[in-house]
């Protein structure tokens, strides 16, 4: 072993060091012939350090300085630096990488785990089982590993994941998250991705085609194109580019789906929704208005504000609160139209119409007429019940059968 | 002739100011992914400031509970307690609804 020592200061040209080589601050190195220096045990920077070529080396330790490697660094064991940075304009690859402040690589890095205090930034491919970046992470290859922690921001190119956790805000150009992304601020991804589960605190932004399970956003989500998923909740607005499909959504504010929904459960909306297509779930519950193309629910829809279809919306049974409105044809097995409300058309094997309300036409098996409500033709099958000053614009007509549904 | 006055400009939206909940939460966040063992220096890498700014601001973050201190032969480090892990949830959910608030409102339409 012929371990060596260079002075601070120090400007020298190594080729090969069997053994360890020492140095201290601000030296420079050149490869002796060549592009590479190799070093067969451990490189140690005691400050700043600049390396005009490739360095090999067992393990490297540096400290409070900047080491600039200007083509790659191979390091077969750790690269470690305290209160330090790495520059290296060619590749890393370690065994693991801890760097209190900064890692800027322009070629690829290959490591079993990356630990980075401040901010790792490379200009290609991330390949790594762990890495955990305390400030901020920008790649702009792919980053592929199992778990991926930011404290900060990430800006990244496509991912392939196990998990990712960012503190504030993630950007990333699409890909696959196999299990969890979870992000405080803002995540975004541009393009398709594919993920587990996604929990957001702010906001959210997927590109068109991504497609998981369960989505959970405190304020803001936004698909550009066709989603789907399992479940749904959004705490404040949603909205879908293309066509929405999964098991429940559950929406606080304002749900804006531009092409069809499609749900084998539940749809509850706090606000208002609007499909531009049809709309098809197992049972909904909407807290103010609903607008859809149609609308086709297998069990019931509860609506306190106002519907509007163009087609019509059919539920096992209707619910519509007081005060509400209804544009379009309105079916069921049981229809009711709370109390002041305002309807079309109502149909039914039995309709309750409310008290003061106001509806163009209704069909029903069984028909209740609230008082002071006004109607402008009513058609029943079995029975009519007409409260105290109901008015009818047309006589009532008695009919043999139901006439088809018109949803 | 005099050149037409130039017609005036839109204001660009005015920047949210960066309040102490979104300094204090940038730390709890930066201190969270080291696991129990981050030390000062290597916080003030993740979060971006200096170390004297970030030592007061530590401290009133241990003094309210949101972080605690650990010694291990002379080293200290820090990590979030569940009380900061409370803040940073409710942080989070709070900035959801600013997130809706500035949203544009005839999305609708």
């Amino acid at each position: 072993m012929t371990s060596q020592e260079i002075p601070r200061g120090g400007h020298v040209r190594l080729g090969r060091v069997d053994g360890d080589l020492t140095a201290g601050p601000d030296v420079t190195l050149e490869p002796d012939s060549g592009d590479r220096i190799e070093v067969t045990g451990d490189v140690r920077f005691r400050g700043s350090a600049t390396v005009n070529g490739s360095l090999q080396s067992r393990g490297l330790y540096a400290e409070r300085g900047t080491v600039r490697v200007t083509g790659d660094l191979l390091v077969t064991a750790d690269l470690e630096g305290e209160r330090t940075t790495f520059d290296v304009g060619g590749r890393v690859e370690a065994d693991t990488i801890e760097v209190d402040r900064e890692l800027r690589v322009r070629g690829t890095v290959k490591a079993r785990a990356i630990e980075i205090g401040g901010e790792l930034a490379a200009g290609a491919d991330v390949t790594t089982e762990t890495i955990r970046v305390g400030g901020r992470l920008a790649i702009a290859g792919t980053l592929r590993a199992t778990e991926a922690e930011v404290g900060g921001e990430a800006q990244l190119g496509p991912v392939v994941l196990e998990t990712l956790e960012a503190g504030g805000r993630a950007q990333i150009g699409g890909g696959e998250v196999r299990g969890k992304v979870e992000a405080g601020g803002i995540f975004e991804s541009a393009g398709a991705l594919q993920f587990g589960s996604l929990e957001v605190g702010g906001a959210v932004r997927l590109g068109p085609g991504s497609r998981g399970g369960r989505i959970e956003v405190g304020g803001k989500f936004d698909a550009a194109g066709d989603l789907t998923f399992t479940d749904l909740e959004v705490g404040g607005l949603a909205s879908v580019g293309g066509a929405g499909t999964g098991d429940s959504v559950e929406i606080g504010g304002q749900f804006v789906v531009e092409g069809p929904l499609t749900l084998t459960g539940t749809l509850e909306v706090g606000g208002r929704i609007r499909v531009g297509q049809a709309l098809t779930a197992r049972r909904v519950e909407i807290g103010g208005e609903i607008r859809a193309e149609r609308a086709i629910i297998r069990e019931s829809a509860e609506i306190d504000g106002s519907v509007s279809t163009d087609a019509g919306l059919r539920a096992g049974r209707v619910e519509l609160g007081k005060r509400s409105e209804a544009r379009g044809p309105i079916a069921g097995d049981t229809v009711v139209l709370g109390r002041k409300g305002r309807a079309e058309l109502l149909i039914g094997r039995r309709v309750e119409v409310g008290a003061d309300a106001r509806v163009g036409s209704v069909i029903g098996e069984e028909v209740d007429i609230g008082a002071g409500a006004d109607v402008g033709s009513v058609q029943y099958v079995q029975r009519l019940e007409m409260g105290r000053g109901a008015h009818t614009g047309r006589p009532p007509e008695k009919i043999d059968r139901m006439p088809p549904w018109p949803v | 002739m005099t050149a037409p006055p130039a017609p005036p400009r839109a204001r660009p939206p005015a920047a949210r100011r960066r309040e102490t909940s979104d300094l204090y939460a940038t730390i709890l966040e930066v201190v969270k992914r080291h696991r129990g063992s981050a030390r000062i220096t290597r916080v003030s890498y993740g979060a971006g400031m200096p170390v004297d700014r970030l030592k007061v601001a530590v401290d009133r973050l241990v003094a309210l509970g949101l972080l605690e201190r650990q010694d291990e032969g002379g080293v200290v480090t820090f990590e979030v307690t569940a009380r900061g892990q409370e803040f940073l949830t409710t942080y989070w959910r709070m900035r959801g609804f600013i997130e809706m608030f500035d949203a544009p409102a005839d999305r609708f339409r």
